[in-house]
């Protein structure tokens, strides 16, 4: 007997558990967040444009880098993860509860993204009034932007879950950074658009297209800002959609090979 | 105490270790029966934690059955689990709560009412003289305080069976002593003791009935008693290592 109902229950037990936790360690994460959106807010504000960057970028790059904040964030996490995985395996106290293993990790997932909104959504809102001047306020399309952010956050978050699973937990310790979470933070356009990318140069653009965090940066400016300067909204969604399934995939096989469970 | 709870048959266990195969567990066919302490001995890979963690749905079996109440646990997994409660050789604790938090939340996760999880964190608690800790965070907890608390997590659902793989490895005498009498009063009170060990004075002082696996194998299930009567010894450490001799001496042979 284990009906959906159950399940629920179970999964809502646990989400339980992991907002208790967060409520206990939000305001650290507020503070943390505080202080690069002080400095970024001095960055963009007053440092950046003395460098002659106009100010049609500024709402953009600062966008970006939200979204920037977000993906250093879930890597941390997923090193979090690995080292349960392989060290303290508080997973498989999880794996031994009356609950199918699909709704463990669709609930793990869950929390992680919870964690990530509520830390970076604050970073956003006071981001976008503090830079006022550099956003049209009234154009800003926050009932896109919002579900869009969330989206963002489920996709990238799968990903850093799949990762910690999928890889050897030596390999992933000396290699993730520089070959996989280095390079996609990198060749993505936090502080430029794919559109400049594509007029500097179009082989540059098109490696920038097997990049996720790409769709993540250029959607989420594309809902808020509305502009068509960025890769339309509806199509990074898809993308997203595209990399959550491979992410999917990779957590299936990541999990039969680390924990195999039942 | 002749129901036989869990019966495992022809249970194997294969992996891949790098390239090459492990086969950890090859045809184990036991039978645990309702109330007893078994315990479960062998040297350093003899597959005893690869068959509770099967047992304790950590991991599928590459081939065989686990019945629980002539059912297999795979037809209804999750009444199984309920009936369950694993004590892992890792310490893994929910370092974010308190000692009495672990323990409320396993409650919950068990879908128990909020009075019962008060009543039974409070017995518990004070079973397992855990009291003056419970707003303790589980890192300031010494060793065999945070073993205790692993106890009372995998009891906090009263389960039916108990698994515990190394429950006293690295501890101080006097708290392996104080561990042994929780082992001994959950026998006493009708709970099945699933225990893997390698200190053979634990087994001796807690099992009814010994398995002694070795490379995957069982080589010899049977009560304390028989045991010592058949092979003339007072001591289940020179049962033992008799034992381990005559398997070494076939394997050369």
């Amino acid at each position: 007997m284990n009906s959906i109902s159950a399940n629920f229950r179970i999964f809502s037990m646990l989400l339980r558990r992991d907002m208790h936790v967060l409520r206990q360690r939000i305001l650290g994460i507020w503070f943390d967040t505080m202080v690069i959106l002080c400095l970024d807010i001095m960055l963009f504000a007053c440092l950046i444009p003395l460098m002659g960057l106009p100010a049609s970028m500024i709402a953009p790059i600062f966008l970006g880098s939200a979204i920037g904040q977000m993906f250093f964030k879930v890597t941390a996490r997923s090193f979090d993860s690995i080292r349960d995985i392989h060290f303290t395996k508080f997973i498989e106290y999880h794996l031994t509860l009356p609950l199918p293993k699909t709704w463990l990790f669709a609930q793990i997932i869950c929390s992680w993204v919870i964690e990530t909104v509520a830390g970076i959504a604050p970073f956003i809102i006071i981001g976008v009034i503090a830079l006022h001047k550099f956003f049209a306020l009234s154009l800003i399309g926050w009932l896109k932007g919002i579900p869009f952010f969330i989206l963002v956050a489920t996709i990238m978050n799968m990903g850093g879950f799949a990762c910690s699973y999928y890889y050897e937990y030596s390999w992933f310790m000396h290699n993730v950074w520089p070959r996989r979470y280095g390079l996609i933070y990198t060749l993505c356009p936090v502080y430029f658009s794919w559109e400049q990318a594509h007029a500097f140069s179009p082989r540059v653009a098109q490696l920038l297209l097997i990049n996720p965090l790409t769709y993540c940066v250029e959607g989420f400016r594309s809902a808020m800002l509305g502009s068509n300067q960025f890769i339309a909204a509806s199509l990074c969604m898809g993308a997203l959609t595209f990399f959550g399934m491979i992410s999917i995939l990779m957590l299936r096989t990541g999990v039969k090979k680390r924990l195999d469970p039942v | 105490m002749s129901i036989p709870i869990i019966s495992v048959k022809n249970l194997s266990k294969s992996y891949f270790s790098g390239k090459s195969p492990v086969h950890a567990l090859q045809n184990v066919s036991l039978d645990i029966m309702q109330g007893e302490v078994f315990g479960l001995l062998g040297v350093n890979g003899a597959g005893k934690t690869t068959l509770s963690s099967i047992l304790a749905t950590l991991h599928p079996a590459t081939s065989g059955h686990v019945l629980y109440n002539d059912k297999s646990i795979y037809q209804d997994l999750m009444n199984y689990r309920r009936a369950l409660g694993f004590c892992p050789q890792s310490q893994n604790l929910d370092t974010y709560l308190t000692v009495e938090e672990n323990l409320i939340f396993a409650g919950r996760y068990f879908l128990m009412s909020e009075s019962d999880i008060a009543a039974r964190t409070k017995e518990l608690m004070q079973q397992l003289e855990l009291t003056r800790y419970a707003q303790f965070e589980v890192d300031q907890l010494s060793g065999g305080n945070k073993q205790r608390l692993l106890i009372a997590r995998a009891l906090m659902h009263r389960p039916k069976i108990v698994i515990l793989d190394e429950p006293t490895v690295g501890l101080d005498p006097d708290i392996r002593k104080k561990l042994w009498d929780i082992i001994k009063q959950l026998k006493a009170n009708g709970i099945t003791v699933i225990l893997t060990t390698h200190y053979l004075d634990e087994a001796e002082y807690l099992s009814d009935r010994i398995c002694i696996l070795h490379r995957g194998k069982v080589k010899l299930i049977e009560s304390l008693k028989d045991l010592k009567e058949r092979h003339q010894q007072q001591k289940l450490e020179d049962i033992f290592l008799n034992c381990l001799k005559e398997y070494q001496a076939h394997e050369q042979y």
